[in-house]
């Protein structure tokens, strides 16, 4: 499958801040994936580079074989769109979508005016009216419609009630089938996305942790459960990513393929095993021991 | 040379989103410049419409008003040329296709408010016009010339739009080498404002550069060369303003706090563009006034063919015994005439008496008042040109009384394009205000009335 994103030892700073460390990550052609992290773990910088709009400090980004930067030829063939997108506060959203329209090749303006009648929105409306919901929504069908062979959309669904959220994503994955091409979302919310991504590239403090797709993440980690003698002596040489001991209930997760035979083995070790979903193992990865310091605040 | 392929049609769709997106704004700035205009208007019209004395009404050149304007416009936009250009980011586009776009709007924003600045005069010209149909005592100060309104426009055109490619330019610099460029405009400022202060020393002194540089334009009288000379400069300063962008990556400061270093340029550079610079360009000699009537002693007499082009009035003294003494007044009157706008230099005395000294100890019959028309102005301009000013001198015991009698005129003074005067082109035309002949920086007026006994 051809690669649409390929970026090597990408790097880049913000005064003596690492926003993105040696990031090497591949992204398919036809594929849509899941970028996800915590606040500030990259995922918006990355997004920034890989759509010309942001300087790299080292390595390599390329997008559909190219650099993006100032490069026509790639940023003609993508659209990147964001929660808050900068228009001119006064202006009418009609105005805007002639902006699009004027300059997206594939800006698909029928569907675009349909998503805009299916949200309630109207083009008599100014941008600078809109909750943060309705804008995120007009942002999303904005790019939606630009129909891009790599669409971008930076958590797209920020401020969207749960409603929409879910008609927004049904939309997406719908119109994908329709009209397949490369797309990257951001989000920290992952059990919403999962079931419309087939890649999740995971980003913490700027490296990346997980770049895989959905079907192999979920077959990576499993959950044991059992006492903690139990847990302690199946876990000793695997890895472990998560664990909880105490008098009631002890579980690990461990990182390793879940087959027939790694069930087998913690069955004979009075251990039940259980898939980890996605956005848990996600959350095992990068969530950080404060457990100490929460304790403090009281 | 400056474009790779697709950036030609990625430009022209910039722009078409620019114009689009700016055209609300863009058409709030023209209501406003035309309340500026038009309100004050009015008030023009009711005056002479109502008016039962002489009255100037001095409207203004609006288009200088906007020529600062589009100074002041672009420099403000120039300095908010990234967060202007955060507005269209989610468009694809290039360095380059941002700032060219970037730049021809600009142009075309300039083309529209010259055009702006036309159509007002042309509709406040109609307007008083169609007054003058009706009413026989209002007059246009300055004369409508076909050919200087187009000529001229397109004189304005070609500042400003070399003023907004100036303004760019600097902004560019700025952008590439910020450091430097702050250090470089502060050294060329402080050196600008050594040799202003030669300027006000002197107002007929033009400095070395940049006032020489600036003479290359204002005070290039050929209008072909001017437009050659034009034509030249903007091009070159513009391709430079694109190949110095073209290198220059803008997204390099994103995410990092405010750089005061170009923020202290900026004020400095203001500085330069909004203070300096509008005098060095326009500095003239101020052409002065007296404000009182006098009755100057011991002039030198004068020849009879001094008189030739004066009226005469002879009054018989026969009755007064000679070396007596006529004592001369000029009659306290009360206001005869009003500016209404703008007036800087105005006097209300329009009479500077000679040979008084002639009146003491008399040995004629008769006395002889030559006169010409009174200094009656405003602004510079001679409203007794209109007013049909006709001197009225009367004698009571051994008083003499004189005055200027003024017909209630309506002097409407509409000027336009007030830099385009530099061209030989309009010479000899009634197109500019012109100084008044015979009244001398200083205060000293030229006698127009001299008083003789024969």
């Amino acid at each position: 499958m051809n690669k649409i994103v390929k970026t090597t030892n990408l790097c880049k700073t913000f005064g003596k801040k690492h926003a993105l460390s040696d990031v090497s990550v591949s992204i398919s052609e036809n594929s849509i994936t899941g970028l996800i992290g915590r606040n500030g773990s990259g995922k918006t910088t990355l997004m920034r580079i890989l759509a010309g709009k942001l300087d790299k400090a080292n390595g390599e980004a390329l997008v559909f074989g190219k650099e993006p930067m100032d490069n026509l030829a790639v940023l003609n063939k993508m659209v990147y769109t964001y929660h808050n997108v900068q228009y001119d506060q006064n202006l009418h959203l009609k105005t805007i979508l002639f902006g699009y329209e004027a300059i997206f090749l594939n800006f698909d303006g029928t569907f675009a005016n349909k998503l805009m009648r299916y949200f309630d929105l109207t083009g008599k409306m100014k941008y600078k009216s809109l909750s943060q919901g309705m804008a995120s929504i007009f942002n999303f069908l904005c790019a939606l419609s630009c129909r891009a062979p790599l669409t971008m959309l930076d958590e797209p669904v920020l401020g969207m009630d749960v409603t929409v959220r879910k008609s927004a994503y049904e939309i997406l994955l719908r119109d994908y089938t329709e009209h397949p091409r490369t797309i990257i979302v951001s989000s920290h919310l992952l059990s919403e996305l999962e079931s419309i991504l087939s890649d999740i590239l995971l980003i913490d403090n700027g490296r990346v942790v997980l770049n895989n797709s959905v079907d192999d993440i979920r077959q990576s980690a499993y959950r044991i459960d059992g006492t903690p003698s139990a847990i302690g002596g199946y876990a000793a040489d695997k890895k472990v990513i998560m664990q909880k001991k105490s008098e009631l209930s002890s579980f690990a997760v461990i990182y390793e393929q879940c087959t027939e035979a790694v069930i087998e083995s913690a069955k004979k070790q009075g251990l039940t095993v259980s898939p980890v979903r996605p956005e848990e193992l996600c959350v095992f990865l990068t969530q950080q021991n404060k457990e100490a310091e929460l304790e403090c605040l009281w | 040379m400056f474009m790779v392929k697709g950036e030609y049609a990625n430009i022209k769709n910039l722009l078409r989103v620019r114009l689009k997106t700016n055209a609300k704004s863009f058409k709030w700035i023209l209501i406003l410049l035309g309340l500026f205009v038009f309100v004050p208007f009015v008030g023009t019209i009711v005056g002479i419409l109502q008016s039962n004395h002489v009255r100037f009404y001095n409207i203004g050149d609006f288009s200088l008003t906007i020529f600062f304007g589009i100074g002041l416009r672009y420099f403000v936009l120039m300095l908010m040329y990234r967060s202007t250009n955060d507005k269209l980011s989610v468009y694809p586009q290039t360095n380059n296709s941002r700032f060219i776009s970037s730049l021809l709007y600009n142009f075309i924003e300039v083309f529209a408010l010259a055009a702006f600045v036309l159509a007002t005069y042309l509709i406040r010209y109609i307007i008083v016009w169609v007054l003058t149909l009706f009413m026989d005592n209002v007059h246009f100060a300055l004369d409508f010339d076909l050919s200087f309104i187009i000529v001229g426009f397109f004189v304005y055109v070609a500042y400003s739009l070399l003023i907004v490619a100036t303004i760019e330019l600097i902004g560019v610099i700025l952008r590439k080498w910020t450091y430097y460029a702050i250090v470089g405009f502060t050294a060329a400022l402080s050196w600008m404002i050594a040799n202003f202060s030669t300027v006000i020393e002197n107002l007929r002194l033009r400095i070395s550069f940049p006032s020489n540089v600036l003479a290359f334009f204002i005070e290039e009288s050929s209008l072909i060369n001017f437009f050659i000379k034009a034509i030249v400069l903007l091009v070159a300063i513009t391709a430079i303003a694109v190949v110095i962008n073209r290198y220059t990556v803008y997204y390099k400061n994103q995410g990092r706090s405010l750089n005061k270093g170009v923020v202290l340029g900026c004020i400095v550079v203001a500085i330069a563009v909004m203070v300096v610079l509008p005098y060095i360009f326009f500095v003239r000699p101020i052409y002065m006034t007296q404000t009182t009537g006098t009755v100057t002693e011991g002039a030198i007499i004068p020849v009879d063919d001094f008189f030739s082009g004066f009226e005469e009035i002879r009054i018989d003294i026969s009755h007064i015994p000679n070396g007596s003494n006529i004592e001369v007044r000029v009659e306290n009157r009360e206001v005869v005439a009003e500016v209404v706008t703008g007036a800087r230099f105005f006097s209300n005395t329009h009479m500077n008496i000679s040979g008084a000294e002639s009146l003491r100890n008399i040995q004629g019959d008769t006395l002889i008042i030559s006169y010409r028309p009174s200094f009656f102005q405003a602004n510079g301009i001679m409203l007794a040109d209109f007013a049909d000013s006709q001197l009225i001198a009367n004698l009571d015991g051994n008083v003499l009384f004189v005055d200027y009698v003024i017909e209630n005129v309506q002097v409407v003074f509409l000027p336009i394009w007030g830099m385009a005067r530099q061209f030989d082109f309009f010479n000899d035309r009634n197109i500019f205000r012109t100084p008044i002949i015979g009244i001398s920086a200083g205060g000293n007026i030229t006698p127009n009335v001299w008083l003789r006994v024969e």
